[in-house]
């Protein structure tokens, strides 16, 4: 289904950007809105060691994340704007040979980030003259919440009535840095692709990981709004 | 992983592609800078002004030679310049709030003006030679008495940046054309604001006079052309609005002839548009100003671009485009 969506979106942005002219000059504008589809994996060991024990990591394992972000930013710069990113993200297909504690299970991911961008100016010529890079730095506040598929342990006494967590919701803490082109089809529209790492710190009673590291791929489309009227005086 | 990976870069690839930029061949003047904010043409059409920076050139039109330069008057980019009817004063305003007014003949300057608290975004000289109009980012129009070099009249009726300002053909009437959206028509001789032209739904970059003083046209970043019947000054209305394409137009003029205009704004395009027709050329640069060579040869126009310096073309050079197949 996500494959189709995108070879669709893909052959739409094709044909659109082909039967447009070359406009000459791009204005930088003052709002932008970043809307992004994200793949991404987890860094780091696959073994976490803690107390003499050595536990399968719940981040570091799971192999697809997938998601959407969405980001104002406003220019108070030439070359600086500030603005906000709301990032959601899942996490699944946990695997890791010769256990199964959290096979099947799931997490989603809700942060957000202050964000700084440093990024170029439209040129009037060269590869600019459409194009602008960009890098992000932006510390991130988020909660991510587990979902199991199974206990993670069994309970013998059945008289007991114990109830067994399959859910927790945790907050986590960290900095994001994005680097990125952006590609403008129109004054109004653009399109961009960024990769993006992310350190992050969490606790949980239901995961031994501590800390998780991420990095991302993204596509999206920017909307501007606003433009800088005073562009050239 | 990978092959999404191949599939964005594959789609950066095409798009990119689709965007190449074309230059073409034509008539170019030699200047220091590649973008050009100011223009304008001696009366006869012989000697085309140039603001190079903060220089002023004067061109032959015919041979491309450099004929004088004005040197010294301006700290900053000269952004808007005229040439009086008589061919011996030179007005020029720009981005360091100051207008000089320069002997043409002689090359030396008659008087430095600092009246104005912005940037000077345009000038001109009254048809008969005795005022000078200006407006910039004060939201001021400012009428000088350009023999004695004072103010005599301070127009505040905008509230967002004067873009364009302009005399009629008979030096009777001013417009002035602002980022309020509005265009306001003022009478020299009383100082009185006649009429507010609303029909812009952005900023009004430029407006033109026809020849006979009866329309005045306009254009904007709301991509919109507006023809206005000003035949009675009391009685102005809308004749004509359409909107070309999605991008910024930046510049307009009207030509001797009834009815025929050309434009160009950001996306590149030069456009002249006839009764029965127009011809259209892409340059791939930003146009930020449009001027039809008064000498009546051909259609030809200068055209200052922003990254391809001062072109001039003619309709020979440009692509026509039939109405009446259209009909």
């Amino acid at each position: 289904m996500k494959n189709s969506i995108l070879k669709i979106v893909t052959l739409i942005i094709c044909i659109y950007s082909r039967s447009l002219d070359c406009e000459a000059q791009v204005i930088d504008n003052k709002v932008n809105i970043y809307a992004e589809y994200i793949i991404g994996i987890f860094h780091g060991k696959e073994l976490i060691e803690e107390k003499n024990f050595i536990y399968p990591s719940l981040y570091n394992n799971l192999k697809d994340i997938d998601g959407i972000s969405l980001k104002w930013l406003y220019k108070n710069h030439q070359h600086i704007s500030l603005g906000i990113n709301v990032i959601l993200l899942q996490a699944s297909n946990w695997e890791y040979t010769g256990h199964s504690e959290y096979h099947g299970s799931k997490i989603k991911m809700q942060s957000i980030s202050p964000t700084i961008q440093f990024h170029s100016k439209f040129s009037e010529t060269n590869i600019f003259n459409r194009g602008r890079v960009f890098i992000e730095i932006g510390p991130t506040v988020g909660l991510s919440k587990l979902t199991l598929s199974n206990p993670l342990f069994d309970i013998q006494n059945e008289k007991d009535a114990v109830s067994i967590p399959m859910k927790s919701n945790d907050i986590f803490y960290g900095l994001t840095g994005n680097v990125g082109l952006e590609w403008a089809i129109t004054q109004l529209i653009g399109i961009y692709i960024t990769y993006s790492l992310q350190f992050n710190w969490v606790t949980s009673k239901l995961y031994n990981d501590n800390q998780f590291t991420s990095s991302q791929l993204g596509i999206g489309i920017i909307m501007k709004f606003k433009k800088d009227k005073r562009y050239f005086y | 992983m990978m092959k999404r990976i191949f599939l964005l870069f594959g789609l950066l690839s095409i798009v990119s592609n689709g965007f190449s930029q074309k230059d073409n061949n034509l008539i170019s003047f030699k200047t220091d800078s590649d973008i050009i904010y100011g223009i304008c043409f001696t009366n006869k059409g012989k000697a085309l002004g140039i603001a190079d920076n903060n220089t002023i050139k004067v061109y032959s039109t015919d041979s491309r030679e450099l004929l004088n330069e004005f040197k010294n008057g301006h700290e900053n980019q000269v952004l808007s310049i005229d040439i009086s009817q008589d061919s011996t004063i030179l007005v020029s305003g720009g981005k360091d709030s100051t207008i000089v007014i320069w002997d043409l003949v002689n090359n030396k300057i008659l008087s430095s003006l600092s009246n104005q608290k912005g940037i000077i975004t345009s000038v001109q000289i009254s048809p008969d030679g005795n005022y000078l109009v200006s407006g910039g980012t004060d939201n001021n129009a400012y009428l000088y008495d350009l023999e004695k070099s004072e103010v005599i009249q301070v127009f505040s009726d905008h509230t967002d940046d004067i873009t364009s300002v302009k005399f009629s053909p008979d030096g009777k009437l001013i417009a002035t054309a602002s980022g309020d959206k509005i265009i306001n028509i003022y009478e020299v001789k009383s100082f009185k604001l006649i009429g507010s032209l609303t029909g812009h739904r952005s900023w009004v970059r430029d407006i033109s006079f026809s020849k006979d003083g009866t329309k005045l046209i306009s254009c904007g970043d709301d991509s919109r052309i507006i023809t206005w019947n000003i035949s009675d000054i009391y009685k102005i209305r809308k004749q004509n609005a359409k909107k070309v394409g999605l991008d910024w137009l930046l510049s307009i003029d009207f030509h001797k002839d009834k009815g025929t205009y050309a434009y160009g704004g950001m996306n590149g395009e030069i456009k002249i548009v006839t009764p029965i027709g127009s011809y259209i050329l892409k340059i791939a640069r930003p146009i930020q100003k449009i001027l039809f060579n008064p000498q009546r040869i051909y259609l030809k126009v200068a055209v200052a671009t922003r990254g391809n310096g001062v072109i001039m073309t003619d309709t020979r050079n440009m692509k026509w485009k039939d109405f009446s197949k259209f009909r």
